[in-house]
């Protein structure tokens, strides 16, 4: 599991791979938070409960962090893990996830850079992996 | 993808494919030789995909890549045929500009009266993520006023004078802001950040007039060599951000109900005409109207620290809004196109209105001369003040640049500075920088960016804004 940051001109975007979609989307909401904050520095201090859907996976991967971002610049809360399952539901998909989160606290935790918004471009949920080994990878840039 | 030369300033994308009409590139030669393989240029192509497109699909010399639109695009589209899109306005609804100009000079201003001017505006302008007012919290009809009437909110409730609105693209306020578009997610974000600064690039910057190009045009907007001036860069802040993706979202989702084929999903549109279009609008409107709210609030603090700071008030102070400028918006107004008068979204997403000489919603004190088009500099150089133009009205939609592209990404400036003192660097220069994160000082260094100077020299020999005052920074501060 693992995240990197992609390089861009005016932003800043992740590029994350996971063995499971649900991990996937945990590991994206890592990197949403190493874009904000340090997250070594973030504690699993509380539980959070989410449950999305939308009709497409990479506009739910979007939903999902823009949750996330919501959170964080109306209520102070940072994700540092967690677990979702992430099925397809209805002829759409559905997260289900429990996220440890902490409350943002500018003594504990540098500010990087403010998240504007998740963007749409160069957006990306793959399915990859060979053969028997299956894997899942994501791409998402945010607006700074 | 062709580029034919056209003159010294401007490059055509000519028209191929699906795009309905060229593109148009404002640029320098030495400029045109890194924008060739910049993809900047393949989304100055595929904005002109848009249905409803007039003219040209243009960019600024600021141009550098965006969500969708570039940053620095102009596009125009028809309003009863055409679309509006989300992208073509940016995700900090309202970014923008004001400029404000006193009765100090340079020499007025020591060492200590300068830091202590900084200092206070610091302490009285929450900078930085998430931040918040706490003398300050708008909600329910509170917000509902602030998205309908913009700065004037801001003046009814003391923190202005009345003539402030005189002096304001749009008086302040959008007429077409509809409170009701606005989620209760956008509240909740921005309602406790009315009167904050935000981060990265924006900045509330004390300047000194360091260079007058236009006499003329510098004495109709107030300024003379040596004075003290305040510029303040903000926009929406969560709440603008928050209403972009609620409308970018449900266009994506219904671009395949209207069949709009584009080649960029970030390019998400809806016909001006259709009820998405018409809420967007509206509430775009209204996150435009609690920037222009932002920002006098702002001047009101500003106001307030200088008066704390010398011990004069703001009146003897002479602390006048020379103007306030959109860069990110979409705005409907009137040209002739085609011999006909119609009307026209006008997408500005980096790009600043700059009308005329005559026009008349150009303030009457400025008329002569023209708009003024106020141009942020990055952190430690300059900043430009322009006029506009006849010829940007007949060819860009009334249009101009907005500042300086980047050219550098947030991690190359970073690891660049790794070991800079930067903020040292700026001191040793006399400069006072107060910035709640260091982090952002990086980023923001003067090296990631193209130098204004040159964006503001094509733009002025491309004749689409004159150039009439440079300002330099004294003391800066941000988020």
């Amino acid at each position: 599991m693992s995240f990197s940051v992609l390089e861009h001109t005016a932003d800043l975007g992740i590029e994350v791979a996971a063995p499971t979609l649900g991990e996937l989307f945990v590991e994206a909401a890592r990197g949403l938070t190493d874009a904000i904050t340090d997250l070594a520095r973030v504690e699993p201090r509380a539980r959070r409960e989410l449950d999305l859907a939308e009709p497409q996976l990479d506009l739910l991967l979007v939903s999902f962090l823009e949750e996330l971002l919501f959170r964080f610049d109306a209520g102070g809360e940072i994700a540092s893990g967690g677990t979702a399952a992430v099925e397809e539901h209805g002829g759409g998909w559905r997260l289900r996830a429990t996220l440890d989160v902490d409350r943002f606290d500018p003594a504990r935790h540098p500010l990087k850079v403010q998240v504007k918004a998740i963007t749409y471009h160069g957006l990306e949920v793959a399915r990859g992996g060979e053969g028997a080994v299956v894997s899942w990878r994501a791409r998402v840039l945010f607006d700074v | 993808m062709r580029i034919e030369q056209v003159d010294a300033n401007r490059w055509r994308i000519p028209r191929e494919g699906g795009m309905r009409v060229d593109g148009m590139v404002y640029a320098s030669e030495a400029m045109m030789v890194d924008l060739r393989r910049d993809p900047a240029l393949q989304q100055v192509a595929n904005v002109a995909h848009l249905p409803g497109i007039l003219g040209h699909s243009m960019a600024m010399p600021d141009i550098h890549w965006g969500y969708g639109f570039p940053i620095g695009g102009v596009a125009g589209t028809d309003a009863d045929e055409g679309v509006i899109s989300p992208g073509g306005v940016g995700y900090d609804i309202n970014c923008g500009v004001r400029l404000l100009r006193t009765s100090l000079r340079r020499e007025d201003l020591d060492a200590p009266a300068l830091k202590a001017v900084v200092q206070e505006m610091y302490r009285s302008i929450p900078t930085g993520a998430g931040e918040g007012r706490k003398d300050l919290r708008v909600a329910g009809k509170e917000l509902d006023a602030v998205l309908r009437h913009g700065a004037a909110w801001a003046v009814d409730r003391g923190m202005g004078w009345k003539r402030d609105l005189a002096v304001l693209e749009e008086g302040g306020a959008l007429e077409q802001a509809d409170p009701a578009q606005v989620s209760p997610r956008a509240r909740e974000r921005g309602g406790p950040q009315l009167g904050t600064l935000g981060s990265g690039n924006h900045f509330a910057e004390i300047q000194r007039v360091a260079e007058i190009h236009d006499a003329a045009a510098a004495g109709a907007f107030g300024l003379h060599p040596g004075q003290i001036t305040v510029m303040i860069h903000s926009g929406s802040r969560g709440l603008g951000h928050q209403v972009c993706s609620d409308h970018l979202k449900g266009m994506v989702v219904a671009a395949e109900r209207h069949r709009i084929v584009l080649p960029d999903r970030q390019l998400a549109c809806a016909p001006l005409s259709s009820p998405e279009g018409k809420r967007y609008l509206g509430a775009m409107a209204a996150a435009a109207n609690f920037a222009f709210a932002n920002r006098q609030v702002m001047t009101h603090f500003v106001r307030a620290s200088f008066e704390r700071a010398l011990g004069m008030t703001a009146e003897q102070l002479g602390i006048e809004v020379v103007y306030d400028v959109c860069h990110n918006i979409a705005k409907m107004e009137t040209f002739e196109v085609e011999g006909r008068r119609r009307r026209v979204c006008v997408h500005r997403k980096g790009a600043t209105r700059a009308y005329p000489p005559g026009h008349p919603q150009v303030p009457h004190a400025y008329r002569e001369v023209g708009q003024p088009v106020l141009i942020p500099g990055d952190m430690g150089r300059y900043s430009y003040v322009l006029a506009g133009t006849q010829r940007a009205y007949e060819e860009t939609f009334g249009s101009s640049c907005h500042g300086a592209g980047r050219r550098m990404s947030r991690g190359e400036a970073k690891r660049q500075a790794r070991g800079r003192q930067l903020v040292h660097e700026l001191a040793a220069k006399g400069i006072v920088v107060m910035a709640a994160g260091l982090a952002t000082v990086a980023e923001e260094m003067p090296e990631a960016y193209k130098d204004v100077a040159d964006v503001v020299d094509v733009v002025d020999r491309a004749g689409i804004a004159r150039k009439v005052a440079r300002l330099e920074p004294l003391g800066v501060i941000k988020g």
